[in-house]
Formats: C-alpha cells, structure tokens, sequence
C-alpha cells in the first residue's frame, strides 16, 4: 500500500467542472422554455382565465432565475461564507477595511486557492484590485490569451466566495473579475458605501 | 499541490481544500433540491455528475500510481478502490465485505463520509436523497473507463457512514467501428 499520493487531493477542480456542465445546460434549457413560452403568447393572445394562473407560476419560474453565471456566483457567495468563518476563527479582530483586505489575501487565499495573491492595489477610495499570476482553477489551462472568453465562467464561482467571505467579514463589496492572458487573474472588490 | 506556507494558529491547507470540496458539493447538492422536482431525480443528476467525474479521474488515478497493476478479478478491483482511490481522491480508506459468493459482488463501507461532514439531511429527505450518491457515479464511470461494466448503490447512509454496493456486470469489449478497414 505504498502510494505515491502523499495526501489526500481532493477533484474539487473535476467537480467544478460538472458543476458549471450543469448550470450552462440548464440555462440553455431555460432559454428554450422562455421562449417557447413566448411563442405561445404569440400565439394565443386570448387566454382563459384558468389557464393564466398556471402561466403565471411558469412565467415566474421561467424568469426569476438568473442565468449560469449569477447562478455560479450564488453558489460560491455560500461557500465562501461558510469557509471564512472557518479560518478566521481564531484570528485576532480585524477592524479597518485594508486589513480585512490583507487578511483575504494572505490567509483566506493561502487556505482556499492554494497560494498567495501576487499583488494587491487599492484606490483607497474602495476599489481594490487582487491579482494572481496564476490561479489555481486556470492552472490547467492552456497559456495565453486564446481562451480568455471560455475562461470567465470559471471565475464566477471564485467571485461569489470572495464576495461571500467579505460579506461575513463585515464587508458588502461587488465582485467581478477580469482575465488579460490565462491563467493570470484580476479580481475587482468594489466596496458598497455603507448607507 | 498546494504550497505549503507559514499559517497563524493551526490552519491546514489540506484540510481547507477539502473543506472547500465539501462544502461546494453541498450548495451544489441544496441548488439541486431546489432545482429538480423530485429527490430522485436530485439522485439521477449527481450520479450522472458523478459518472462524467469518474471518466476523468480514472485516467488521473494511473497517471499518478504507477504501481497499479492490470486488475484480474474483482477482489483486486475492490482493494484498488478501497485503498488508493478513496484515500488519495477523499482521504479515507473503505472496508471491503459482503462478497457475494459467485465473488462479483461487494459493499465497500465508508466510516467516515468526508462529503457529509458538516450535513445534516432532514428527515422528510432522508428516505429519498441519496446524499452521496456521487461516489457511486464516480466508480461506475471510472470503472467503466477500465473496461468495466458494473453497477452501483448506495444501500444504507447514516450520518456518517455510507455503504456502497458495487456488482460487476460484464467486460466491456473494444468495439471496432463497423465496416472501417
């Protein structure tokens, strides 16, 4: 029983993957019904009263949802709510802005992603701009910029945790990301102004 | 594959990448419930996720371990799931049992379930979802990738244990396109 494998690694990158299969075939599958519905909207202009209610339920179903992305982000906003609470426990109190930011760099990005951000730059005005050269979902991904557009879904659910893990950290922000040439990464935190 | 760096006060990378494992397959397992009408068919989608994972993981699994020789009968199969593939895909070992006596089929028996570590099912779900029925999936497909044709389930889950079946079925053959020479 002597395996090479040192530890355990878990196929959280496989699971990703099936993950974003699932959203992308349900969005597709969304957009079908969204417009058959409308179709037969088109159709029957004139509908009986009965009918309607049923409609109405599918109307609502059909429409609410956001699409694969917002769905992805949703997802990661939950774990990475769950996860921060989990490394932070014992973490002296964080009190400014910047150091909950550095707190997210360093520990938060070493535990989750693996490794250090590269860089992190703010306008002290609440945008702040992480950057890795090279994260850990695009590793595996062909380098350069060919694939930067099939790239970007992969990075929805990575937004949602840092947006999650903000957010139990006291912090409402809006995260997007934005990729030059794989598998270098810039995440944007814009904070929400407190009202 | 992670770095290892300097943590305050007792963080363990490996334990965190398993915690982010867990906890995605999670929200992705509540996503479903409130996505798909029925348990069952909450079942049906993460068998079928778990089968696409399974594809690739077999290749991943012997590109890594060298050491594993071509399987001649189930019980070298069943060691092989046991104690490499579960240990270094989910960090723990399984127990064989329940051989069949035409020795085609066998319980693999997880003690401790990493994906339901911080679960609980309610109970009016408990009798229909499958929680970690993934795994099933992963092994067919991964098996299958062997040439394998088995079936899977899960026959009993409690909190913390699962035991899964596992029934070989057939070999499968190479299958040469028809009419191709």
């Amino acid at each position: 029983m002597n395996s090479l494998i040192t530890g355990p690694h878990f196929p959280f990158e496989f699971l990703h993957a099936e993950i974003i299969r699932y959203e992308r075939q349900r969005e597709a599958e969304q957009i079908d019904k969204r417009k058959n519905w409308i179709e037969q909207m088109r159709d029957n202009p004139q509908m009986e009263v009965s009918l309607l209610d049923e409609q109405l339920k599918s109307v609502k179903q059909v429409f609410i949802q956001g699409n694969a992305d917002t769905r992805l982000e949703a997802l990661g906003y939950r774990v990475g709510f769950v996860l921060v609470e989990k490394i932070a426990k014992d973490l002296p109190r964080m009190v400014t802005e910047l150091e909950r930011m550095k707190f997210l760099c360093k520990e938060f990005w070493t535990a989750v992603f693996g490794k250090q951000v590269d860089n992190l730059r703010t306008n002290h005005q609440g945008i702040y701009v992480v950057q890795d050269n090279k994260f850990f979902i695009l590793a595996n991904f062909p380098e350069g910029k060919e694939h930067v557009d099939e790239s970007a879904i992969y990075l929805a659910f990575p937004c949602g945790i840092i947006r999650g893990a903000l957010y139990n950290l006291g912090v409402t922000s809006l995260v997007t990301s934005s990729v030059e040439s794989v598998p270098a990464v810039k995440f944007h935190v814009h904070m929400q102004q407190k009202s | 594959m992670s770095k290892q760096t300097k943590f305050p006060m007792g963080i363990d990378s490996k334990k965190i990448s398993g915690e982010l494992f867990t906890l995605t397959y999670g929200a992705l397992v509540a996503e479903l419930l409130r996505d798909l009408e029925s348990p069952q068919a909450v079942n049906q989608q993460l068998d079928k996720m778990g089968y696409n994972i399974g594809l690739r993981l077999a290749d991943d699994l012997l590109a890594k371990n060298s050491q594993i020789q071509r399987c001649t009968d189930m019980h070298q199969v069943a060691d092989v799931l046991a104690k490499v593939a579960l240990r270094g895909y989910l960090g723990v070992t399984a127990q064989v049992s329940n051989w069949s006596a035409r020795n085609d089929e066998f319980s693999l028996v997880l003690e401790s379930n990493p994906l339901a570590e911080f679960v609980e099912v309610p109970s009016e779900l408990a009798q229909d979802l499958r929680y970690s029925q993934i795994i099933c999936g992963a092994i067919r497909g991964a098996l299958e990738m062997m040439h394998m044709e088995v079936q899977t389930f899960i026959v009993q889950e409690q909190s913390q244990s699962v035991e899964i079946r596992v029934k070989f079925i057939r070999i499968l053959q190479e299958s040469v396109p028809p009419g191709d020479d």
